[in-house]
C-alpha cells in the first residue's frame, strides 16, 4: 500500500554558530591578498562606479588600487606630512584628501595633477567629502570646525565651529547636497544644513568620542560609532535614539554599508568586523583580521572587501567566482553542473517493441523531463531488501562516517529497531571491524548519539567477546575502552561542578520557596544527559577483553 | 455522545468478546468488515461483505455501498452466491436468507435444521441445493464438525474435529465424474471426502500445523498453507494415498490465506508479512505486493479474474487490479492490534487502546489508536473516519518467525482546548534489547491544508515512560499554550510554545520550561481546574496543587488511610 519510508536521520541542532544564509554568503570570501604600507591605514574609500578603484590613505600618500590586480593604479605623494581621508568623487574622476598641514587637496585621477588646494583650516583635516552635486567639498578638521567649499572657485562658503573637540568623522547626504553630518571627539554628532548658516539642525550625544558616522541612503536614519557602541538615530524625529548595539569589545573605528544597503559592517580595534542586519541590528556574521581594523571598504557589488589595519596591512578579499569554486572543489561543482544540465530520459513505449513498424519518435519515445525526486539512498535500498550487513557497510564508508555520522547512527538505530543489529555486526573481517570500532570510539562521547552507540558497542562486545581477535582489532577495542574511561572521568568532574551549583541554587531557592519543594527552573531538556551515558558506559566496559 | 461512541468503538475489540458464549453480542452497527471473507457476485460487479448482523453490497468499481441488508438477528457466519442474482447468507443461529442482489430485497428465509444444534460456525454453499455447515464439536472445544445439509435427505456429518476458521474448509468438483469433493483441515492433517463416490482420505505431512486450504475450481488440485509459511500444492489427492506435492515456500510467518485465480493459473497467498504473493503455478515465478498496511486475513478472487480483494486485520478490504496495484479500498474503523512485547505489569487497557478516547473540540471527533504508529480521528455523529494520521512515520515492521519485532506505538494523545495543537507520545520499546525510544511530537492544525503539521519533535522527553499529557485549559488566545507531562522518571515537565523567530524565518517551537519533582515520588495522575488556574498532580497517595504560571506549590492533600497510588 504505502511506499517505503526513508530511514529517519536525526540530526540535532548544533550548539554554537548557526549556519545561515549570511554566514554562507560571507564565507565565500577568498583568502585575503595583503599589501604592506608604511603607516597605519587611516581611510579607505571605494569608487562608487566600475572599476571600483580603492583609494587608500596612509602615511604621507594616497594610493589608488585596482581591486582585481591588487596593483597600485595611481599614487599621490604631494603631502608634506600625513595624508588623511582620501575620498573619490561619484564620477570617479577626482580624488580629495586632507592632510596634517590643514589643507584639503584635490587631484585628478586621470592626469595625477593637483587641481585645487583649499586652505583655511588651522588643524589637520582628517575627513573630507564631495557633496552629491559634485561641485562642493565638505571638510572636517581638528580645529573643531566643519567647512563647506566651492570646488570651481576654491573658496570657503560656510564654516561651522560648534564642536568643542577634534572632528574626526563626517559624511554627506546622498540625496541633498546641503546636508552633512559631523562626529567629534566631544561625543556629539551634528547635522548641518548649508541653507541655514546659523548652526547645526540636530545635535545628539553619542556618549563617547565618535569615530565614524554614516547616513542611510534613505536619509531618515544615521548611525554613529565610537567607543564600543553603535548608535542608530532617527533623523526625522529630531535625533531620537533608535538602537544601541554593543558587539565589539574594543573601540569601533569604521562603518560601511554592504549588500545594497541591507547589511551594516563595523570594524574595530578588537580585530573583528561585524556584519549587522539593518532591520534588527543583529550580528549575522563576523569577519576576523590579524590586526586592529582602522578602515573598511566594500565594493557596491560585495565582490571585494578591503580592510586597512593599524600595522599598515591592507587586506583585500574577493568573493569566490564560479570558476574558482570549481577549481577548489571539482567533485561538488561537477554535481552542480550535472544538475544544471537538463536531464532527459528516454524510454521506448512498450507496444513499439512488440509490433514491427516504423519508428516514430514523436509517439514512441517518452521523455521524462522532471528529475526523480523520490531518490532512494543505498542504505534504504538494502534495508528494504533486509540486507542488514550491506546497509551498515554503505554507511561506514569514510566519507559518511566522518562527515555525516548522523546517517550512520540513523541506520544503526533502524537496525536496532528491526532487531537486525546482531546479524549486521556479526561475521565481519578485520578491516570492516576496525572501521566500526573507530567510528564508535569517535562518537561515543557525543551525547545526542550516545544511547545508540552504546547499544551498538554492547552488541559488538557480546559478539566478539569470545572470538580471537587480531592484534589490530584488539588495540581498537582497548582504544574504545580508553575513550569511555576518559568520558567517565570527564562526566564525574562535570557532576562535581553540578553538585556545587545545586548547593548554590538550593540555598537561593530555599529563601524564596518553601523547603518542601525543589524546583529547577528553566533547565532545558536534553535528549540524553551525560550522567546517564556515563553510567551506561561504566557498566559496559567491564566486558572488554 | 462520547459515551455512545465509546460503546461503538469498543465493539470490534475481539479481546472482550467471548466466542463460546451462546448469546451473540448485540451491536448497533458493528463495523468489523473482515470477520468473514467477502464474496464477489458472478458478474464481478459487486462484492458482498458481512459485518456483524449486516451484509453490505459494495460496488467493485467505486467501492461505495449499494445496499445494506439488515434482516439477520445474529452475526452472519457465511455468504454465498446461489444464482446470478441471488445471495445466500447464514447467521450463527442457522437462519438462511436469500437476497436479491440487484434491489436488496429478501426472497426467502429458511432455518437450517441439524440435529438440534443451535449454534453454527461457518457456512459454505457448493451448489445444487447442498449446504455445508460447521457446528461446534461435541467433545473438543474450539473444533467443529462439518455437516452436509440437503433439502431431500437428512443432514449427514462429514467430518468431526476440524478447525473452525472459515478457510479451513474447501470444496471443489472432481472433473472426472462430476462428484463433489470436500476437504477440511485438522491440526496436522487434511481430510478429504468425495461425496458421491464415498471416498475418504486423510493426508498427513509433518508436525507443522495447517492454517488454510483452497481447491482449484477446475482441476483436482489443493493448496494448503501452514504455520511455517510453507504452501503445499497437492495433486490427485482423492485417489492416491501418497499424492504428489509441490512446495512453495516464501512466507516466514503462518500463511493466513491461499486462493486460486478463477482460471487456475495463479495462486495468491498472504499472511502477517503484509505481502501478497502471486505464484504462477508450475513455474518458479512469483510477484509480490509488499507493504499492504496490515496482515492479510483473506484473499478472494473475482470470477472475471481482473480483481482480487484482500481483507486485512486493520478492518479494510483492498482491491488489487490486474497490474498488481491497489486501486481501491473499503475502510472501516481501523482496529488497533494489541501491543506485543510490553512488560507484563502493564494493565490490559494499555495494550489494547493506550491512548483511550480523546475528544477533539475542533472537529467534535474522537482521537484514538489506529494501526501501530497511527492515530485516527473518528466522527461519532456521522459514524465516519475523518482521517488516519501517520504519527511515527516509520515503516511498519513485521515479526520474524521466532522474534517479536515491536513497532512504534502512540501511547498518549492530548489536544489543546482550542484544538489547534495536538501532542502525541510515541514509544518504541524492546524489552529484550533493553532499549527504548520515546518521542513527544507537537502538531499544529493547518486550516488551509486541513491537516496537522509537525511542529516540534522531542526525543526522550522523559528518561522513563510518560504516564500522562495534559494541555492547560482556559487560556485566552493571547497567551502561549502550555502542556504538562508526567513520567516515571519522577518528574513533571511543563512545555511551552516559544517564539523562535529570527531575521531569516518565522518560527515557533515547543520547549521545556520547567522540570520539577516532589519528594522523589512517582507522579501518577494529572489534572487542571476548568479555568486552568490550578494544576493538580497526584504523587502516589498525595495530591499536590500547583499554580501553573509561577510553579508554586499551593497545597498538598493526602489521606492517612489511603495508601494506594491515585490514578
Amino acid at each position: 500500500m504505502a511506499s517505503f519510508k526513508k530511514t529517519q536521520i536525526r540530526s540535532l541542532p548544533k550548539i554554537g554558530q548557526k549556519v545561515t544564509a549570511d554566514t554562507l554568503y560571507w564565507r565565500k570570501l577568498n583568502f585575503p591578498v595583503t599589501v604592506k604600507e608604511f603607516g597605519p591605514i587611516d581611510y579607505i574609500d571605494v569608487m562608487p562606479i566600475e572599476p571600483y578603484f580603492i583609494a587608500v590613505s596612509s602615511a604621507a600618500k594616497v594610493q589608488i588600487y585596482n581591486p582585481i590586480t591588487h596593483q597600485v593604479h595611481r599614487h599621490f605623494t604631494r603631502f608634506k606630512e600625513a595624508a588623511y581621508g582620501a575620498s573619490i568623487r561619484s564620477d570617479g574622476k577626482l580624488v580629495i584628501a586632507g592632510c596634517d598641514e590643514g589643507h584639503v587637496k584635490l587631484f585628478d585621477i586621470g592626469s595625477k595633477s593637483l587641481l585645487r588646494i583649499f586652505k583655511g583650516h588651522k588643524g589637520p583635516v582628517h575627513r573630507c567629502k564631495f557633496t552629491t552635486d559634485n561641485v562642493h567639498v565638505v571638510s572636517f578638521s581638528d580645529d573643531k570646525s566643519v567647512a563647506l567649499w566651492d570646488l570651481p572657485s576654491e573658496t570657503e562658503i560656510i564654516k561651522f565651529s560648534e564642536h568643542s573637540d577634534y572632528v574626526r568623522a563626517g559624511c554627506v547626504s546622498s540625496i541633498s547636497s546641503d546636508l552633512f553630518l559631523s562626529g567629534s571627539f566631544d561625543h556629539t554628532v551634528k547635522l548641518y544644513d548649508a541653507r541655514s548658516p546659523t548652526g547645526s539642525t540636530i545635535s545628539v550625544d553619542h556618549g563617547s568620542p565618535v569615530e565614524s558616522v554614516l547616513m542611510y541612503p534613505s536619509n531618515s536614519i544615521f548611525v554613529s560609532v565610537g567607543g564600543t557602541e553603535l548608535r542608530v538615530w532617527d533623523m526625522l524625529a529630531g535625533g531620537r535614539l533608535l538602537a544601541r548595539v554593543s558587539q565589539h569589545h574594543k573601540t569601533i573605528t569604521c562603518l560601511h554599508l554592504a549588500s545594497d544597503g541591507k547589511r551594516l559592517v563595523t570594524g574595530g580595534l578588537d580585530r573583528h568586523a561585524k556584519i549587522y542586519d539593518v532591520q534588527s541590528y543583529q550580528v549575522v556574521h563576523t569577519l576576523d583580521f590579524p590586526s586592529p581594523v582602522l578602515s573598511l571598504g566594500i565594493t557596491p557589488d560585495d565582490f571585494t572587501v578591503v580592510a586597512g589595519m593599524a600595522n599598515g596591512l591592507i587586506s583585500m578579499q574577493h568573493r569566490q567566482t564560479q570558476a574558482e569554486a570549481r577549481a577548489l572543489n571539482p567533485k561538488q561543482s561537477l554535481k552542480v553542473q550535472k544538475k544544471s544540465q537538463t536531464a532527459y530520459r528516454f524510454r521506448l513505449n512498450a507496444d513499439f517493441r512488440s509490433v514491427n513498424r516504423t519508428f516514430n519518435p514523436a509517439t514512441d519515445v517518452e521523455v521524462a523531463t522532471k528529475t526523480d525526486t523520490n531518490f532512494v539512498s543505498r542504505y534504504d535500498m538494502f534495508l528494504r531488501k533486509f540486507q542488514y550487513s550491506k546497509a551498515l557497510d554503505t554507511v561506514l564508508t569514510p566519507y559518511i562516517r566522518k562527515k555525516k555520522p548522523a546517517i550512520t547512527v540513523g541506520v544503526m538505530h533502524e537496525l536496532i529497531r528491526r532487531n537486525g543489529l546482531k546479524s549486521a555486526l556479526a561475521g565481519r573481517d578485520d578491516s570492516s571491524l576496525s572501521s566500526i570500532l573507530t567510528f564508535l570510539a569517535r562518537n561515543i562521547n557525543d551525547p545526542s548519539h550516545a544511547n545508540i552507540i552504546i547499544q551498538v558497542a554492547n552488541t559488538l562486545l557480546e559478539i566478539y567477546e569470545s572470538s580471537s581477535l587480531t592484534p589490530q582489532s584488539e588495540k581498537l577495542f582497548l582504544q574504545l575502552q580508553e575513550h569511555v574511561n576518559r568520558e567517565v572521568e570527564y562526566v564525574k568532574h562535570l557532576m562535581e561542578i553540578e553538585g556545587m551549583l545545586h548547593i548554590l541554587l538550593a540555598s537561593t531557592t530555599t529563601q524564596a520557596r518553601r523547603s518542601s519543594t525543589y524546583v529547577v527552573q528553566g533547565s532545558p531538556v536534553k535528549p540524553m544527559l551525560p550522567s546517564a551515558s556515563a553510567a551506561a558506559n561504566a557498566t559496559m566496559i567491564f566486558n572488554v577483553g | 455522545m462520547v459515551k455512545m461512541a465509546n460503546k461503538k468503538t469498543r465493539g470490534p475489540d475481539k479481546t472482550q468478546a467471548n466466542t463460546s458464549d451462546i448469546v451473540v453480542k448485540k451491536l448497533d452497527d458493528a463495523t468489523d468488515i473482515v470477520r468473514q471473507p467477502p464474496v464477489f457476485t458472478n458478474d464481478s460487479k459487486y462484492i458482498c461483505i458481512a459485518s456483524g448482523r449486516q451484509i453490505g453490497i459494495y460496488s467493485v468499481e467505486s467501492a461505495d455501498k449499494v445496499h445494506s441488508l439488515e434482516e439477520h438477528t445474529f452475526d452472519v457466519i457465511g455468504l454465498a452466491i446461489k444464482d446470478d442474482n441471488i445471495l445466500l447468507s447464514c447467521d450463527a443461529s442457522g437462519e438462511t436468507i436469500e437476497w436479491n442482489i440487484n434491489n436488496g430485497t429478501t426472497l426467502k428465509k429458511a432455518p437450517l435444521v441439524v440435529a438440534g444444534i443451535k449454534e453454527f460456525h461457518s457456512f459454505h454453499y457448493p451448489g445444487n441445493g447442498k449446504v455445508l455447515v460447521a457446528t461446534p464439536s461435541t467433545y473438543t472445544t474450539n473444533m467443529s464438525s462439518l455437516w452436509i445439509v440437503d433439502s431431500h435427505t437428512r443432514p449427514r456429518k462429514l467430518f468431526a474435529d476440524i478447525k473452525s476458521t472459515p478457510h479451513s474448509i474447501a470444496f471443489g468438483c472432481n472433473q472426472g465424474n462430476g462428484s463433489l469433493v470436500v476437504v477440511a483441515l485438522q491440526d496436522h492433517s487434511v481430510v478429504v471426502k468425495d461425496i458421491t463416490n464415498g471416498v475418504d482420505k486423510k493426508h498427513m505431512t509433518d508436525q507443522r500445523k495447517f492454517t488454510c486450504v483452497a481447491l482449484h475450481s477446475e482441476k483436482l488440485i489443493m493448496a494448503t498453507g501452514d504455520i511455517s509459511g510453507r504452501i503445499l500444492i497437492w495433486h490427485d489427492f482423492v485417489h492416491k494415498s501418497r499424492p504428489v506435492k509441490t512446495v512453495y515456500h516464501w512466507h516466514t510467518l503462518p500463511v493466513n490465506s491461499v486462493c486460486f485465480s478463477s482460471e487456475g493459473e495463479y495462486l495468491y497467498s498472504g499472511g502477517s508479512e503484509k505481502v501478497m504473493v502471486k505464484w504462477r503455478l508450475g513455474m518458479s515465478r512469483k510477484q509480490f505486493l509488499p507493504r499492504m498496511g496490515s496482515s492479510i486475513k483473506y484473499i478472494v478472487n473475482a470470477p472475471d479474474n481482473i480483481c482480487v480483494a484482500t481483507s486485512h486485520s486493520d478492518n479494510a478490504i483492498r482491491f488489487i487490479d490486474s497490474t498488481n496495484k491497489i486501486n481501491r479500498a473499503i475502510i472501516g474503523l481501523v482496529k488497533h492490534d494489541p501491543i506485543r512485547g510490553f512488560a507484563d505489569t502493564e494493565p490490559i487497557k494499555e495494550s489494547v487502546m493506550p491512548t483511550g478516547l480523546v475528544f477533539d473540540p475542533r472537529s467534535h471527533g474522537i482521537f484514538f489508536n489506529a494501526q501501530a504508529g497511527f492515530l485516527q480521528l473518528f466522527d461519532p455523529q456521522k459514524n465516519s473516519l475523518i482521517f488516519n494520521m501517520d504519527v511515527a512515520n516509520r515503516n511498519v515492521l513485521t515479526d520474524e518467525r521466532n522474534l517479536v519485532i515491536g513497532n512504534a506505538e502512540v501511547l498518549r494523545v492530548a489536544v489543546s482546548p482550542t484544538g489547534e495543537w495536538l501532542a502525541t507520545l510515541e514509544v518504541w520499546s524492546n524489552m529484550s534489547a533493553g532499549y527504548h525510544d520515546m518521542n513527544l511530537k507537537f502538531w499544529r492544525y493547518d486550516a488551509v491544508q486541513a491537516n496537522y503539521e509537525l511542529n516540534t519533535d522531542v526525543t526522550m522527553p522523559h528518561q522513563d515512560r510518560v504516564t500522562a499529557l495534559c494541555f492547560q485549559p482556559g487560556l485566552l488566545g493571547t497567551e502561549m499554550p502550555c502542556l504538562v507531562s508526567i513520567g516515571r522518571d519522577l518528574k513533571f515537565k511543563i512545555w511551552r510554545l516559544v517564539d523562535d523567530t529570527d531575521i531569516y524565518r518565522q518560527k515557533e517551537s515547543w520547549s521545556c520550561d520547567v522540570a520539577g519533582d516532589f519528594r522523589k515520588l512517582t507522579p501518577s495522575a494529572l489534572s487542571f481546574s476548568e479555568d486552568g488556574s490550578l494544576m493538580a498532580i497526584a504523587f502516589q497517595d498525595t495530591v499536590t496543587l500547583w499554580d501553573p504560571t509561577s510553579i508554586n506549590l499551593n497545597t498538598t492533600l493526602s489521606h492517612t488511610l489511603v495508601q494506594e497510588p491515585i490514578e
